[in-house]
């Protein structure tokens, strides 16, 4: 199965794009790197964690690493495109390993705040302090010589962001492979409506530019893929081809998002990602824990 | 979901108090076998290994498998007398404090509860409030203790080896025997948890197909078996003496042994094992609300 793949800079001020693909939570983790420079950024690793027995891993944050040494690379930023639900996020482990600054959507401190509730956590400071760097709609920043500019793109969740890199636009959780669809929207602080605009001004942007979405769930079998077009998006994805409207999208969007369970780490990744992608801090016996609060996430359909 | 099937009839006559009613409820997310066993000739009964549905993704409860427990309880008149467990389940939360709540009825587990409880109690940081004495069941039994559920005894066999609390209750001619044997072409319950042992499994087994041949076994799981297409829950000493994968007639102990121990070094960690043992270490209760009201599982990080 192809868990990796290098899509290549075809012009000056465009990036390479390396895609790792994560099978166990279907999730893609990006390098994104300036050819002319070597500068390079990485977008949404993933920290692997296996629910069962609450152990931890790097493995998949570790191939990154790999990559970069291999690549002679330098990485000047550690990005999520919002706060997961279905990974923990490996920037904490890789800031530790790297130095470089992490950064997010501005809005996560308003999922911070919502999850602090559910989690009753008093102390925790909703303020974003766990990033480097909070961006909001238009800001800009620089890979090398590679320009990178911020789309805020909530739907999904409210603080989710786009980061459009030269040609190439990192979606995450907006738009999956065009035989996949979109992603949902029925989380806390998801909104069926916002994410069809969001998608609407993903696909405003230039006909051929290079989409990489944050998961692919291989439809029917096939191998994984995660990069597509603004163009083949506004012909071929199977939730928004032909005349659909906002309204039409977002009845779609809530019926289907009614018969889905939860994703099974939304609860553990929460707490993680909610802090930048660290552990919770340890208890008198010096074991760490996360908690799973019962009975207060309803709405999704049964697992 | 919980669904019941046919229950186990006396097919005979027998003296009184020899030959239970025996109706399985199963709960297919977790390949468990809930039992209500009836005495024939009053009302009483009693309910083995019962399950709390469970949501692990959103963290949710519910209890429609305990809800047809108690509806087969209510249908038939009858009345609760034993709420037990066979041992503290890693791949299920129990439902005895929602059904002894509604039904009535004195919990019971086995006396090794207390080692399960400090060694969990430990690895959960449960606080002082977490009593280790077994205090949060009415009945702690031993080896050779009796019970009554209206004219039949109870008789208590402790079984360690999948954990060291698993007892198998001898009811009349039906033995209740948790996580020791599986239906004869699947074997055996593993022994990689904290505090099981292979060795000891072995034995516990011997003592179960040391009972007469023509005794019921009742199993606490199945998850059916190459080349078999349906649930099954009962069996026979007879049948497992003769064809059980792992420990038919002429296995040795040190067979089994390394068997078990090959055998379970390639299993990954049942999907429920940390929210169902820090339930089920409390006799089902879930664990104290913080201040705010709401209640948390823990999950400890690298622990296991």
């Amino acid at each position: 199965m192809k868990t990796f793949e290098l899509s290549r800079s075809r012009a000056a001020g465009q990036p390479d794009v390396a895609g790792f693909f994560d099978l166990r939570t279907f999730s893609v983790q990006y390098v994104v790197s300036d050819p002319a420079t070597r500068k390079c950024a990485i977008i949404d690793p993933v920290h692997d964690f296996d629910e069962k027995s609450g152990a931890t891993a790097t493995h998949h944050a570790d191939e990154l690493l790999a990559y970069i040494q291999e690549q002679g690379l330098e990485v000047e930023w550690i990005l999520d495109t919002h706060p997961h639900a279905d990974h923990f996020s490996a920037a904490q482990y890789l800031k530790e390993q790297l130095g470089a600054p992490t950064a997010i959507g501005e809005k996560v401190v308003e999922v911070q705040a919502l999850w602090k509730e559910l989690y009753h956590w008093p102390d925790f400071p909703d303020d974003g302090s766990q990033w480097d760097r909070l961006f909001a709609e238009g800001d800009t920043f620089r890979i090398g010589e590679l320009e990178a500019r911020v789309m805020f793109s909530p739907g999904h969740t409210l603080a989710s962001i786009t980061y459009v890199i030269g040609d190439a636009a990192f979606v995450h959780d907006t738009l999956f492979q065009p035989d996949f669809g979109t992603a949902r929207a029925d989380f806390p602080g998801g909104d069926a409506h916002q994410l069809w605009r969001s998608i609407q001004a993903i696909l405003a942007l230039p006909d051929a530019t290079r989409l990489f979405t944050g998961h692919d769930y291989m439809p029917d079998g096939r191998e994984p893929q995660w990069e597509s077009t603004v163009r083949e998006q506004r012909e071929r994805n199977k939730h928004l081809a032909g005349n659909v409207t906002e309204d039409d999208y977002a009845a779609m969007r809530d019926e289907r998002d009614a018969e889905l369970p939860m994703p099974k780490l939304i609860l553990h990744a929460l707490q993680v990602n909610t802090r930048g992608g660290q552990l919770p801090a340890p208890e008198a016996n010096g074991k760490r824990y996360l908690k799973i609060p019962l009975d207060a996430l309803d709405g999704a359909d049964w697992d | 979901m919980s669904q019941q099937s046919r229950a186990s009839r006396p097919g005979v006559a027998r003296p009184n108090g020899t030959r239970p009613i025996v109706t399985p409820f199963f709960d297919e997310p977790t390949n468990t076998f809930s039992y209500v066993v009836q005495d024939p000739d009053s009302p009483a009964c009693a309910i083995l290994d019962s399950v709390l549905d469970f949501d692990y993704a959103a963290g949710r409860t519910d209890v429609r498998s305990a809800d047809a427990i108690i509806a087969f309880v209510r249908d038939h008149g009858l009345e609760v007398e034993w709420i037990l467990e066979t041992h503290v389940h890693a791949d299920h939360l129990s439902a005895a404090p929602y059904l002894h709540e509604t039904l009535g009825g004195k919990t019971g587990i086995g006396a090794n509860i207390t080692v399960v409880q400090d060694v969990f109690g430990k690895a959960f940081n449960a606080g002082t409030e977490f009593a280790r004495d077994g205090s949060q069941f009415d009945r702690l039994f031993e080896e050779g203790d009796t019970f009554a559920i209206g004219h039949l005894e109870g008789r208590v066999l402790h079984t360690p080896g999948h954990t060291p609390a698993c007892l198998t209750y001898v009811i009349g001619d039906a033995a209740f025997v948790g996580d020791t044997l599986f239906m004869p072409d699947y074997g055996t319950a593993r022994c990689d948890f904290p505090g099981g042992d292979a060795r000891a499994l072995y034995r516990s087994i011997q003592k179960v197909l040391a009972l007469p041949g023509e005794t019921r076994l009742f199993l606490c799981h199945d998850y059916k078996a190459p080349e078999r297409e349906e649930y099954q829950h009962e069996t026979s000493v007879a049948e497992q003496r003769a064809h059980n994968v792992h420990v038919h007639e002429g296995v040795s102990e040190d067979a089994f042994v390394t068997m078990r121990t090959e055998r379970d070094a390639t299993l990954g960690m049942p999907r429920l094992i940390l929210p169902s043992v820090q339930v089920n270490m409390r006799a089902g209760h879930m664990p104290p609300a913080e201040e705010n009201g709401q209640v948390y599982l823990k999950v400890p990080i690298d622990k296991f």
